[in-house]
C-alpha cells in the first residue's frame, strides 16, 4: 500500500467486525446472543471474528452463567476503540477525496 | 423544515433492546393505572388510611428509583435467551439531560400553580405524548405513536369536560385520572401484546442455521 493513501487496519475494515465494533462502541457490554441477532451471523462465524478481535486485544471477554444459560460478555477495549478512532479517521480521508467526484451532477438544460 | 434524523438503523437495534418485548409498557402501564386507582380511591375517601398511603409511596418510590432494574429482571427471566444481554453507555451527555430534566419540572410547575387550570390534563397529556413521540420516533416505533394518540386524545378530551369555572387542584387531577387511566390502559394492552407477539417468533437458540 503506498504511503499517500490511509492506511486501514484489515482487523476493523472486514465488514462483519466492523458491525461488530461499531456495536460494541454504543454500548458498555454486549453478550453473545446478542451480536448474534444484531448481526444476522452464524455461531461458527461470530466466534470465530470475535476470536480475532480478542486475540488483537481490541475486545475484552467475560464468561459467566445466568441461571442455567452460558453468558459470554464483550466489551470494547481501549486499544479497540483507538483502532476504531484510527479506522474512522482514515475512512473520513478517503471519503472526503471522493467527494468532489461522487457527488451527483445536475443535468443540463438542453436549448430548444 | 425537515424532520429531525432517526438513528442508523444498526443503532437502532441497540436501543430497540428495551423497547422489543414490550416490558417497559408494561411497567409503566401499570404504573398509571395504580396513579390513576390511587386518584380515584382519594376522592371517594379524601383521607386513605396511613398503611394504603404508605404503599402508594413506596410503589411510587419502587417504580422511580428500581423501574429499570425491575424491566431487566423481567427481561432475564421471560424473554432472555431471545433479547441477549446489552448494557449501555450513558444517552445523553449529563448537561443535556439536566437541562431538559429541569425544563419538564419548570414546565410542570408552571401547570400546576401558573397556568389556567383547565390546562392541566392537557398539559400532562401533552409531555406524555412528547415522551412517547421521541421513544417512537428514535426507535421507529409505531406503537408508540399509538400511545402518543392515545394521551393528547385523552388529554383533549378531559380539558374539554373540565368545568370551565375555577375548582380546587383535587378536582381538576381527579379529571386528569382519565388521561392516567386511558394510557396507562393502552401500555398495558399494547405491551401485552408486543410481549406476546415477541414470545411467538423463533428464537436463534432453536435456529438451526445458528446451532
Amino acid at each position: 500500500m503506498p504511503e499517500n493513501f490511509p492506511h486501514l487496519d484489515p482487523l476493523v475494515h472486514a465488514p462483519a467486525r466492523l458491525h461488530i465494533l461499531s456495536l460494541l462502541a454504543h454500548a458498555d457490554e454486549l453478550d453473545f446472543l446478542f451480536l448474534l441477532h444484531a448481526t444476522h451471523l452464524t455461531r461458527g462465524n461470530l466466534s470465530s471474528h470475535l476470536s480475532k478481535l480478542e486475540q488483537a486485544g481490541y475486545i475484552h471477554v467475560e464468561k459467566t452463567f445466568r441461571g442455567k444459560y452460558p453468558l459470554t460478555l464483550y466489551r470494547l477495549s481501549d486499544r479497540g476503540r483507538e483502532a476504531l478512532r484510527t479506522y474512522h479517521q482514515a475512512m473520513q480521508s478517503i471519503l472526503d477525496g471522493l467527494k468532489p467526484v461522487l457527488a451527483p451532477t445536475r443535468k443540463r438544460k438542453r436549448k430548444p | 423544515m425537515s424532520l429531525p434524523k432517526t438513528r442508523p438503523p444498526w443503532v437502532r437495534t441497540l436501543s430497540a433492546y428495551w423497547v422489543v418485548d414490550g416490558l417497559p409498557d408494561l411497567l409503566v402501564g401499570c404504573a398509571f393505572v395504580v396513579d390513576a386507582g390511587w386518584q380515584t380511591l382519594t376522592t371517594l375517601r379524601p383521607t386513605p388510611s396511613l398503611p394504603v398511603r404508605l404503599a402508594f409511596v413506596l410503589f411510587v418510590l419502587a417504580i422511580a428509583f428500581g423501574g429499570r432494574w425491575l424491566i431487566q429482571q423481567a427481561k432475564w427471566r421471560l424473554t432472555y435467551p431471545r433479547t441477549g444481554y446489552v448494557r449501555y453507555r450513558p444517552i445523553f451527555p449529563r448537561r443535556q439531560f439536566y437541562l431538559l430534566a429541569a425544563a419538564s419540572l419548570l414546565f410542570t410547575a408552571w401547570l400546576v400553580f401558573k397556568a389556567p387550570q383547565r390546562i392541566l390534563p392537557l398539559g400532562i397529556a401533552a409531555m406524555l405524548t412528547a415522551i412517547f413521540v421521541w421513544v417512537g420516533w428514535h426507535n421507529l416505533s409505531k406503537r408508540y405513536f399509538l400511545y402518543a394518540a392515545l394521551a393528547i386524545l385523552s388529554g383533549g378530551l378531559s380539558w374539554w369536560a373540565a368545568p370551565a369555572v375555577p375548582q380546587p387542584l383535587a378536582a381538576l387531577l381527579q379529571v386528569g385520572t382519565g388521561v392516567f387511566l386511558a394510557v396507562g390502559l393502552g401500555l398495558l394492552g399494547g405491551g401485552s401484546l408486543t410481549l406476546w407477539r415477541y414470545l411467538q417468533l423463533p428464537s436463534h437458540q432453536d435456529d438451526p442455521d445458528h446451532a
